[in-house]
């Protein structure tokens, strides 16, 4: 669908994230305040309806902030839309209404009064506040995240309720002068849209959406997962903190019914149908699942049917998501799918990591790593080492602990005991993407690309993980793709690449880190020995330029031989030899437990 | 002390309810990832199923038997009807078609059936209640703890035992091995809604026996809680999914029995908090194992 846009989008306007964004928000915010235009002059049923849709929209563009970038469905917006809408209700009313409608209110509130706008901010500052509170919990969770969201909406409606004081209980809350007219929601929505646009290109945003594509890879690109979750959740809290606010105004009266589970389908209806990872989806789906309920909602009305609407959007729902699972829109802004049809980027320029000067020193050392599972020693009292500008090697057969080792020294298995040098700094309870910042880059034995992003947003993730600004990642990482050789590919999604194409980005990725050593997890596997010589070579010239050291983890023998300065031969779990490839390699215990008795030329089939 | 025993009494049969709906969650999780939102719409068509035997004049336990089989057939149904197209999909894609079903057959019922609430005649031999000591106990809910104990009791020998109990189990710690025990995917999963679904038609059948009557949206709220249930547990954790639920329903007919009158409205909201907050402490469940991705 994105597609029937292209034409429409001038390449020229579209070459850099920042014009992006620009051109998307000028966009959609014209697009808005045409409509905002036009409602403010239509008949009184139309302005409802308007008003209605944009208010609906502020909602969709905060699921969209947190769910479509992090990729996990939160049903508990619609808690925080309640919350301000009784918030924005209760603080927006005169002193004179409040005695009739909320009698029981403290005295301090009941003669206490604000201007719309004000109550509005108020609204949405309870929301953020009750989005801080439940984001603390909402950031340490990932497959269970959305069931918390439940809880959480639980929590808010069963708070509405009991308040009775405040709100009325279950019954109606009346009396809110109704202040969002077409040009209040129209501004709102506006707003709505510049910040979620403005949060999926920025550093925060793009980490999340790596997450959402890989979490492992994500955390060991040095991405802060907990904290970008928790940082979407707070923002995406206050917006829908605003579509309560507004709705507080639209409606004038509601209760608590209607901040639960068929507002939390309508919203989420609309993201899923025009496609969750997008802001123009936002925009699509709530016009598309608009012009669907109002239609339903007059056939309903006529035939005196009970729930067509929700009966309606649970189809659509399900229609979406076996055709079209990403929904109308798909993952994609349509500016930036016609930014990637354009032609390759190019860079200026010869550039180069600044690399370190020191030689032969040892910049990572892994000592007396132990770690058992239940009771199986996978790991004991292992060490390896690894030297600047040098290859390290590490070879075992299958179930020696090869993997294990490269867990426990990333941080994504926590060892028993481990005494982790990498440079100066001491590894000791450092989580996967601080070990990631502090240096440690890696590849992955199954390749692990955020395959949703582009070949350059797969590296500027990592950029921005080392500290540098969206706008100077995005010069790095182009460079970076140059240097592996895939600069003509860097508009492309990481998951339409080749496979030898993919493994480069994950080494411009790994490089993006400004790494002092590269773990590379069986960077041959699946290559043919040209291929392999072919990678030895642009590991040799990495190293050359940048200085850092390598280990390479494989079971190709010759491979390793060619390859490595150093040998560690991993046995059960212990190391059973150490020092110069060949030497290592004649030994009769790494002949007896790594190549079965001699048979030097096996090792192919031993691949997995 | 006559506190102390209605409060077992109530812990035990809320919490076997509970246990029993969480783990026909689990079972699902376990083979599909999908946290099934429409379980609790299989929980009402068990009710309704009942109800229409009942009415139509067959002997009691004939109807709950007929209702609880229609649970597990129809739960097999959904399956191939709603979750098939989307087997390989994300959990969150899975988790949404979910939703959009249990929507949907809530409206099916709402207009297909009514959207009040109907009686459901219970037989008279299970209203009246006998006395432990000083306290009255229903004799409602002793079968409900009975059923439910019993049920738990059977399932147990059942994953412990069983060729298809071990798949399950042997699923839920990593589901590709499924295959290497030479089960067809698809029948275990079949398997798995089948099950899920007659666990279902139990937890239906008990929760409207105590209640007296079935609704539209009577299945909709005792599932949320299952879902609380089996995460705190630890998701695909079947042990947890029974600890969960004991635990679950201790906080809540705590709170029900002894929190003051004053704060009584806000006893959801505060059960919801202090499982919420556990699962903060332990987010990968009491019984969860974090989860170890093969990289």
């Amino acid at each position: 669908m994105s597609r029937i846009f292209l034409g429409l989008i001038p390449l020229g306007l579209v070459q850099t994230r920042t014009s992006r964004r620009r051109i998307s928000t000028s966009f959609w915010a014209l697009l808005i305040a045409l409509v905002g235009l036009i409602g403010a002059v239509s008949p009184k049923s139309s302005q409802l309806l308007l008003t209605n849709a944009l208010t609906l929209l502020i909602g969709v563009l905060a699921l969209q902030i947190f769910s479509g970038n992090s990729g996990i469905l939160s049903f508990g917006h619609v808690g925080f839309v309640g919350v301000s809408a009784y918030t924005t209700g209760i603080l927006s009313m005169t002193p004179i209404v409040k005695k009739t409608s909320l009698s029981n209110l403290p005295e301090s509130l009941q003669q206490f009064s604000l201007p719309f706008p004000l109550a509005m901010l108020a609204g949405v500052f309870v929301a953020t506040l009750v989005g801080v509170l439940s984001g603390l919990v909402i950031s340490r969770l990932r497959d269970s995240a959305t069931i918390a969201s439940v809880g959480i909406l639980i929590i808010v409606h069963s708070t509405l309720i009991g308040a009775e004081d405040f709100t009325r209980g279950s019954q109606t809350f009346f009396g809110v002068k109704r202040f969002t007219t077409v040009p209040v929601a129209a501004t709102v929505a506006i707003l709505a849209l510049i910040v979620a646009r403005w949060f999926r290109d920025s550093k925060t945003g793009i980490h999340l959406r790596a997450s959402r594509d890989d979490v492992i890879a994500a955390s060991s690109a040095g991405v802060r997962i907990q904290q970008s979750q928790f940082k979407a959740w707070v923002l995406s809290a206050a917006i829908a903190g605003a579509m309560g606010s507004c709705y507080a105004g639209l409606l004038g009266a509601f209760s608590p019914k209607d901040f639960y589970f068929t507002m939390t389908l309508t919203l989420l209806t609309m993201l899923i149908v025009g496609g969750s990872g997008s802001v123009a989806g936002a925009v699509v789906g709530v016009i598309l699942v608009m012009a669907v309920i109002e239609s339903l909602r007059r056939i309903g009305d006529s035939i005196g049917l009970f729930g067509l609407t929700n009966a309606g959007l649970a189809l659509i729902i399900l229609l979406t998501l076996y055709l079209r699972p990403k929904g109308v829109m798909g993952f994609h802004e349509p500016e930036e799918v016609a930014a990637y049809q354009g032609a390759a980027p190019t860079v200026s320029g010869e550039y180069k990591i600044a690399s370190s000067l020191a030689h032969d020193q040892k910049v990572l050392s892994a000592t007396k790593i132990s770690k058992s599972f239940s009771g199986l020693r996978a790991l004991d009292n292992a060490s390896i080492y690894v030297e600047r500008g040098k290859i390290s090697g590490l070879i075992g057969p299958n179930g020696s602990g090869k993997s294990t080792m490269v867990n426990c020294i990333t941080g994504v298995t926590k060892a028993d005991n481990a005494e982790i040098l990498l440079d100066t700094k001491l590894f000791k309870r450092e989580k996967t993407w601080q070990r990631a910042r502090a240096g440690l880059g890696r590849t992955f034995q199954n390749i692990r690309l955020f395959r949703e992003l582009t070949a350059v947003d797969n590296v500027v993730v990592a950029c921005i993980s080392s500290g540098e600004s969206v706008k100077s990642a995005d010069k790095t990482a182009l460079n970076l793709l140059n240097q592996v050789g895939v600069l003509q590919h860097a508009y492309r999604f990481a998951g339409e690449l080749s496979f030898g194409d993919q493994r480069r980005v994950e080494i411009a990725r790994a490089l993006a880190l400004r790494p002092s050593v590269v773990l590379l997890d069986e960077p041959a596997a699946g290559m043919n020995p040209a291929e392999s010589a072919e990678l030895l070579a642009q590991f040799r010239q990495i190293m050359r330029d940048t200085n850092v050291g390598m280990l390479l983890i494989d079971h190709d023998v010759t491979l390793i031989k060619s390859a490595c300065d150093f040998l560690t031969v991993l046995d059960h779990g212990a190391v059973i030899a150490h020092g110069k490839p060949d030497e290592v390699l004649a030994l009769p215990e790494v002949h007896a437990a790594y190549l079965g008795w001699g048979e030097e030329s096996s090792t192919d089939e031993d691949r997995t | 002390m006559e506190s102390l025993i209605s409060y077992v009494v109530n812990v035990i049969s809320l919490g076997g309810t509970y246990a029993l709906l969480a783990l026909g969650l689990a079972v699902v999780f376990s083979v599909l990832g999908l946290i099934n939102f429409a379980h609790g719409e299989l929980m009402t068509l068990t009710g309704y199923v009942l109800l229409a035997g009942i009415l139509m004049g067959q002997p009691f336990w004939l109807a709950v038997l007929i209702a609880v089989i229609a649970g597990g057939v129809s739960a097999a149904l959904m399956e191939f009807a709603a979750f098939r197209p989307v087997r390989n999909a994300s959990g969150a894609t899975l988790l949404m078609t979910s939703f959009a079903v249990s929507m949907l057959l809530q409206v099916i019922f709402q207009n297909g059936i009514s959207p009040r609430g109907q009686a459901v005649p219970v037989p008279a031999w299970l209203t009246t209640s006998i006395s432990v000591g000083v306290s009255q106990i229903s004799k409602v809910q002793i079968m409900s703890i009975t059923v439910g104990l019993v049920a738990l009791i059977f399932l147990k020998f059942f994953f412990d035992r069983s060729y298809w109990g071990w798949a399950i189990k042997a699923a839920a710690n990593d589901f590709e091995i499924v295959g290497l025990m030479g089960i067809k995917a698809s029948r275990l999963i079949t398997f798995a809604f089948l099950l899920s679904g007659l666990l279902a038609g139990i937890a239906g059948v008990l929760w409207v026996v105590q209640r007296g009557s079935v609704d539209p949206l009577m299945g909709f709220k005792p599932v949320l809680a299952a879902f609380i249930v089996a995460v705190i547990g630890g998701l695909g954790s079947l042990t947890g999914a029974v600890f969960g639920g004991f635990i679950l329903s201790s906080i809540e007919i705590a709170l029900q029995t002894w929190l003051p009158a004053n704060v009584m409205p806000y006893r959801e909201a505060i059960t919801y908090t202090i499982v919420v907050l556990i699962l903060s402490v332990f987010p990968n469940g009491i019984f969860g194992k974090r989860v170890q991705e093969k990289v």
